[in-house]
Formats: C-alpha cells, structure tokens, sequence
C-alpha cells in the first residue's frame, strides 16, 4: 500500500463561498450536443445529409443541362464528363435528375414534418393539458384515425384528386400527425403530474408560462426525434407512391419515379436504376442513423 | 376481457364504416361522370335509363346507402377496364399468391428478425450488436421498391442464380419473399432487441443466474420467452408493412397475386377496381389489428387493464 501523505488530513481552508461550481454547467442542448458528437454514425448521418442537400442546392443551377429538356439523339448514354450519371432514354441529363429529386424529396419531407408538427404538437398537447372529457372524445377519435391503414387510402385521395406534390403533402398530411400527436399526449400526460408543474401552479404561474417555461422544453427534445423520423417516412411515402404510378407528374422527377423507371430498363441501362437508388438509400439512411442518435441524445433515459 | 372484446369490436365496425364513407365520396369528388365520353353519343333518354341503371338518378345520400349495402354483401362492383370482371372475382383469382408471398415473408422476418435482434442483445455493446443493428437499420432504410429491382437484376439476370421473376415452383418463392421481408426483419429485430434488453435486467434473470443455471437455459426459457411478448403488439404495423410491399414487390417479380392487380388498376384508373381491393386491403388490415389487440390483451392482462382507462 502506498503511505498517505500527512497533509491530506488537514482540515480544508475556509472559504465564503462554499457553493461555488467548479466547473460552468453544461445547458441540455450542449449536453446533447456533446453526446451526439460522440456518436459517429449519427454524426456521419448529419454530414451527409448536409453534403447531400447543399449539392441538391447547387447541381442543378451549375449544370447546363436541365430536369425535362430532351436530347433525343444523345439517349442511354453512359457516365462520363458531361454527364457525370449518364442520360436516360430521351437523353436527359441523370445527374440533373437525381439532384432534382433530392430536392422534391427533402420539399417533400420537410413540409410533411411541418404538418406532422404543427397538427400533432397542437392535437396531443391540448388534449394532454386540457384533459378531462376533451382528452377523453379526441382519444377516440384519434384511435379510430389511427387504426385506418392511411396510406391506401392515400393511394385512393390521390388517384381521385390527381397526382402531384400538393396531393402528395396533404395525403401525408391525413395520416402523419397521428403519431406525433400520441406521443406528445403521452409525454405531456406525464409532465403534467409532475411536482415542478405543481410547484410553478402553486407559485401562481399562468397556464401559458407553464407551457411556455415548463412543458414545451420538456417535451421538445421528443418532438425534435419524432421530426427526423418523420421526414424519412414522408420521403418513403412519396417514392413509394411514385414508384405505383401516382406521384409526380412528368417531366418532374422525383427519386421514386427514377427509381421506378430505372427499374423497368435495368437489364439494359443499369446505371438508370443505380444512382437514384444509392442516393435515396443513402438519404434514407442518413435520417434514420440521425434520427436513433438524437434519440440517445436529447433522451439519455430512453438508452438501451 | 369480454368487455374489452366488444370494445374492440366496436372499434373495428367504426373504423371500417370510416374508410367505406371515406372511399364513397372520394369517388363522388371524381371529376366527370363515370360514362366518359360515351355519353356524348347518346340521347338523353338513353344517357336517363343508363343512369338509373346504375341507380345515379338517385339522391346522393340514397346512393351513399345502396353503396354501403353492396359492400356489405361483398358486392364491390365491376371493374372499368374490363367490364366482364368483377372485383371479387379478381379477389378470388389472385389474392392466393399474395396471402402465400405475405406468409412466405413472415416465416422469413420472424426467423431472421428475431434471431438477430437476440443476437445484438446478448452481444450488447460489442462488435456483434453493432453489425446487427446497422444491418437492421439499412434494412429500414432500403425500401422494399429498391431492394426488389436490385436482386432481380443482380442474382436473378446477372449472376443466375434464381429466377429473376414469375411464380412457378419454390424457387421463384425466394427472392420475392426475401425483398418483402427485409424492412420488416429491420423493424422486428431492433423491437426484439430493446425487449431483450429490458428483461435482461429484471429480478428474475439474476434469480435464475443464482440458481445456476445454464446461460443456454437462461436466454431460451427465460429472457427470449418473455422478451417476445411485446413483439406482438408490432404486428400489426408489420401487416401494413408487408401488403404495401406486396404492391410493389409482386410488380417488379411478375408474381401473379392482388398486388400487382392493384398497382394495374392504379396505372389505367380503374376506379372500381380501386376502391374495391382498397376496402378489401383495408379490412384485412383493421382485422389484423384487432385480432392483435385481442392476443396482446389475452397474453397480457395489463393490457385490457389500460384499455379502460
């Protein structure tokens, strides 16, 4: 054993402020931050996602060519120089393509969220604060909202409305708050119980300074993991409905349709089928590996 | 639990009614009129009596009921494209291949899905845990419409190895199967993991570890036996899962099943056609839904416990 040194058992120097705090204390999104940080698959979701949307910003204008002009006799051609994913059968430039539908797919995803924001943070978080008979009927009907398979009668909404991006965004609209909504009730539902809530109504706090200063930052960072996933999802949906044959019209292109069209000639031009396919997987991915790490970041309870 | 039960009946019936009011008068939103141009050549006697054939030329809350009442019978009208077949019919014909897909992809997700996300919770925090979930969560991110052109082309037309399409003997079963399955062996495998970590931590494993018995004995009689329960609740997402796959996965395989007619009737606007396996998917849907709910609620008393709250 190692001797101890004798000064370690003086009595410590007294001081005035004995409630000092070594260290600044980290806020919760710095703490989040640095957990996030640590984690790199999420952060190489992040990164790519940025890379991903800044060339979806910049490709199309840089390039000479655009999403629907057709060269007819320049068609099927192979990657190369000028066009760096080749040319589809009406010898329309694929890198251009591609990057348009990045763009329709994030548009896509990102009014989507909005939606499944605005609808489900206000649906859950009212009927979670209000409670009582009003929790009680929007339960109801949310459960009935809930169990209606939404995205075949998506499928139905817009083969009867007409394809096309608004159809796409309000048939996600119908379905995607649902679950936002459930889970702000369910975390409002807890908060509300909880003795800080009633030591701020004790003190006479007003409803809305309690939403605003209690509820809302306790609720956010759920809200901030639900988004992420959300927007992957709404990117499936429209893909997916592309991919059917109800999406976005031609000449537009969004990844699905690409995909779709690169599917029907993939024995004889491969390269239609691959580069939608890589980029969209990769944006899929990109979200779900964000999405699982903000989820262990903003919730370290929620860890497994 | 009888109580429960008819709540949940009760629930079913509401829902169905919602979806069969829902598809009626999406169909009545539907610019023009379901003759086309046909009208044009016709006097407006004719174009009358056709109509009231059809019983049009009724109001349209009487139209609403006689709809409902068809439905209810399993009469969900002919289709557009072909006059001669009926949507029944085309249920009748087709929806085998899809039920033996759909299975064929469960028995797949089940196995593989659940013995990975097992596998990733024993090797919590290790290498092993780490492949599987990254297997799991590109399973997730690689939709069934990407995953089915890429196999067809690359082990079907390149390398051979099996049928790229059709749905001739076992081995055309194979790659559909497979392409349909992978999302939901994503989805079961990290839900089996959690589970697996949750209960690995409860009072009754480390009874079980003090008693002495075999880590073998351990995860199979105690951690994976109760580690499943909760994955029954996911079931029904799974049954979203698999018959939106099967649209897809059944067009790009040439499997000759209800999907595939679907997406048909969706590229030629076949309205009835349409809304008729709609309704027809949606009900097994809610179906499968509820009869989830009922199994939960059996195997887990807590449940039906919640329920009346």
């Amino acid at each position: 054993m190692e001797p101890i040194a004798k000064d370690k058992f003086k009595p410590v120097e007294k001081t005035t402020n004995a409630d000092v705090i070594v260290r600044p204390s980290q806020t919760y999104w710095q703490d989040a931050w640095r957990r996030l940080k640590k984690n790199k698959l999420a952060m190489a979701g992040l990164v790519v996602l940025i890379v991903l949307t800044v060339v979806a910003i910049v490709a199309p204008m840089f390039s000479s060519y655009d999403y629907k002009t057709q060269f007819l006799k320049d068609g099927n051609l192979k990657p190369s120089a000028a066009h760096f994913f080749g040319t589809d059968q009406f010898g329309r430039d694929l890198w251009v393509r591609v990057w348009w539908g990045v763009r329709i797919s994030l548009f896509i995803g990102i009014m989507a969220a909005s939606i499944d924001l605005v609808v489900g943070v206000l649906y859950g978080g009212i009927s979670a604060y209000v409670g009582g008979r009003v929790d009680t009927i929007m339960q109801r009907i949310l459960e009935i909202v809930y169990a209606i398979p939404l995205l075949l009668l998506a499928i139905l909404f817009i083969v009867f409305m007409g394809p096309g991006i608004t159809s796409i965004i309000i048939a996600y609209a119908i379905s995607g708050w649902v679950t936002m909504a459930r889970l702000v009730r369910g975390q409002v539902l807890l908060l509300k119980e909880q003795e800080f809530v009633l030591a701020a109504r004790t003190l006479g706090a007003k409803p809305w300074r309690i939403i605003a200063q209690h509820l809302i930052p306790n609720v956010i960072g759920l809200i901030i993991v639900q988004i992420t996933f959300a927007v992957p999802t709404a990117i499936f949906f429209e893909s997916f409905l592309s991919f059917i044959g109800v999406g976005i019209r031609p000449p537009m292109a969004s990844l699905g349709k690409l995909i779709s069209e690169g599917a029907g000639v993939m024995r004889y031009q491969p390269h239609l089928l691959m580069f939608p396919t890589i980029i969209f997987s990769l944006i899929l991915l990109s979200f779900n590996l964000l999405g699982d790490g903000l989820r262990d970041a903003l919730d370290p309870k929620m860890r497994k | 639990m009888l109580k429960y039960v008819l709540q949940r009946i009760i629930y079913m019936i509401i829902t169905l009614w919602v979806i069969v009011t829902a598809t009626f008068f999406l169909m009545k939103l539907l610019p023009g009129n379901p003759f086309g141009d046909a009208q044009m050549k016709m006097s407006p006697e004719n174009f009358a009596i056709l109509k009231a054939q059809y019983g049009l030329d009724k109001p349209e809350w009487q139209q609403y009921f006689i709809y409902m009442g068809n439905v209810l019978q399993g009469n969900f009208g002919v289709s557009y494209q072909f006059p001669g077949r009926s949507v029944v019919s085309v249920i009748q014909n087709n929806f085998k291949a899809s039920l033996e897909l759909g299975l064929e992809s469960l028995i797949f997700s089940i196995a593989i899905g659940l013995g990975l996300g097992a596998y990733a919770a024993l090797k919590h925090n290790k290498v092993g845990d780490y492949t599987a979930m990254f297997i799991a969560i590109v399973g997730i991110s690689i939709p069934s419409f990407v995953i089915s052109p890429l196999l067809s082309l690359y082990i079907g037309v390149k390398l051979g190895w099996l049928p790229a399409g059709l749905w001739d003997g076992p081995l055309h079963r194979i790659m559909p199967a497979f392409a349909l399955a992978l999302g939901t062996i994503a989805i079961l495998a990290r839900m089996m993991r959690a589970s697996m970590l949750e209960v690995s931590s409860l009072d009754y494993i480390k009874t079980a570890k003090s008693k002495g018995l075999s880590s073998r004995a351990i995860v199979l009689r105690h951690m994976i036996r109760n580690a499943i329960l909760p994955v029954v609740t996911i079931l029904g997402p799974i049954a979203v899962n698999v018959i939106t796959g099967t649209l897809v996965v059944e067009t790009v395989f040439a499997v000759p099943g209800l999907g595939s007619q679907f997406v048909t009737a969706i590229t030629s606007n076949d309205y009835t056609m349409i809304t008729g396996l709609t309704i027809f998917y949606a009900a097994i849907l809610v179906i499968v839904v509820f009869l989830t709910d009922i199994a939960y609620g059996l195997i887990d008393p807590r449940i039906r416990l919640a329920g009346r709250r």
